[in-house]
């Protein structure tokens, strides 16, 4: 299955809070909380606004001083799963 | 109250006071901190350097229960306003949901029920309208023109473990017969929530809300509460000639009063503050104001006292109640 990945955003029926280092997610009506912590949390901060996958990645590198190219493909796996699990939208 | 429980409340006010000697002690203090619903605030205060904390795990365990407890709170609240909308019953959103999303950082505000207010004349009709949902009245249900004239709330349950009141006010005994429930109804301020434009009440009238509440609603006023009042006045562009000229509307300047110096014993700085501190209840403020004290007792005093403020039709239900064991 491909997941489309482009222009991704936060759902905005989603609910979610910072609590400390982590974020909480609810999904309406499910009862199992998505829980993200570390990068996970600036990624979720990043996507307000629509964005590319490509642009998280060199802004989540800028922030950690580290190479795109290692960031890349761990920000395309988090969105994946995000949408996957319904807490991000992507056309 | 202790001197820690006030100076978490107050951090980041403008007078509020740190004193960080003394580490704070998880297991000392951790209870009374979440019982005043101010998880967030420590561990903001904790996250910023200016209280130092035994064990920072334990706060973030029970800070994060409390924001899964919002969340689910806040899904169940969504749910209730879509069927009362459905069934053409309007809402306001009130108290911690509202300004949680009011105010600055949501992550804040802790809060352990929602409130939403409907016209008095179909409290009843939106308690009915929610149990398909799973709602069912904390209390059995009492006459519904008692509790259409005189009411402060139904309080209704899920098997989740959510609460939510409708409020027919916002003040139980004799200052909520002084509200002006066609001024609350009126207003179309929304805060956004999952998506959604939910309804509430303006900022000004959050602020008479909370006052109140942290003068007539527990004995004890929460601190989470009373750092509201605070929050309000510090942090948002309020017209102050509003509040004040609907306070006095009301007839409600000393319960006002008396929950706005709470918030300046927090650290809150502001002219209405001052207003606050020099304002000196009269003598049927004094009266009505006895009627709150002690837990004890407190319907029967609060009926009696609102004999004085009720129309005169209202007067022989309102005598007839104190006969019964009815709740408002």
């Amino acid at each position: 299955m491909t997941v489309p990945l482009d222009q991704p955003i936060r759902r905005a029926a989603v609910l979610w809070r910072r609590s400390g280092d982590r974020v909480l997610i609810r999904r309406r009506g499910n009862e199992h909380l998505l829980v993200l912590a570390d990068t996970g949390v600036d990624l979720w901060l990043e996507l307000d606004q629509p964005t590319t996958v490509a642009a998280l990645a060199e802004q989540l590198a800028a922030s950690y001083d580290a190479p795109v190219e290692q960031v890349a493909p761990d920000v395309q796996a988090a969105i994946v799963q995000l949408v996957a699990d319904g807490a991000v939208e992507a056309s | 109250m202790t001197g820690v429980l006030e100076m978490v409340a107050g951090w980041a006010l403008a007078d509020g006071v740190v004193d960080s000697v003394e580490p704070f002690e998880v297991d000392r203090h951790l209870p009374m901190i979440v019982e005043h619903r101010l998880t967030g605030v420590l561990s903001a205060a904790m996250r910023a350097g200016d209280i130092d904390v035994d064990r920072p795990d334990v706060v973030d365990a029970a800070h994060e229960a409390a924001m899964a407890q919002a969340l689910l709170l806040e899904d169940t609240m969504l749910d209730a306003v879509a069927a009362l909308a459905d069934a053409g019953i309007p809402t306001r959103l009130l108290k911690g949901a509202a300004l949680a999303h009011l105010l600055p950082d949501p992550g804040l505000r802790v809060f352990g029920d929602t409130d939403l207010l409907v016209p008095a004349d179909r409290l009843a009709a939106a308690a009915s309208a929610l149990e398909p949902l799973g709602a069912a009245r904390a209390q059995p249900p009492v006459s519904a023109d008692w509790e259409r004239r005189f009411a402060k709330s139904i309080t209704l349950r899920w098997r989740a473990g959510t609460e939510l009141d409708l409020h027919r006010t916002l003040a139980p005994g004799p200052y909520g017969h002084l509200i002006d429930l066609d001024e609350l109804a009126r207003g179309d301020d929304t805060v956004r929530i999952g998506g959604l434009d939910v309804t509430t009440l303006s900022p000004e009238l959050h602020l008479v809300h909370a006052a109140m509440h942290a003068a007539l609603g527990d004995v004890e006023p929460r601190l989470g509460n009373v750092r509201d009042i605070a929050v309000l006045l510090e942090r948002t562009d309020l017209d102050v000639d509003r509040v004040m000229r609907t306070v006095v509307r009301w007839g409600a300047e000393a319960p006002f009063a008396r929950g706005v110096v709470a918030a300046g014993a927090i650290g809150a700085r502001h002219a209405v503050v001052d207003w606050a501190e020099a304002h000196r209840p009269r003598g049927r403020d004094r009266r009505l104001l006895a009627s709150y004290a002690d837990r004890d007792g407190r319907f029967r005093r609060q009926t009696v006292a609102s004999l004085s403020v009720v129309p005169w039709r209202d007067k022989p239900a309102l005598l007839r109640s104190l006969t019964t064991s009815r709740r408002g």
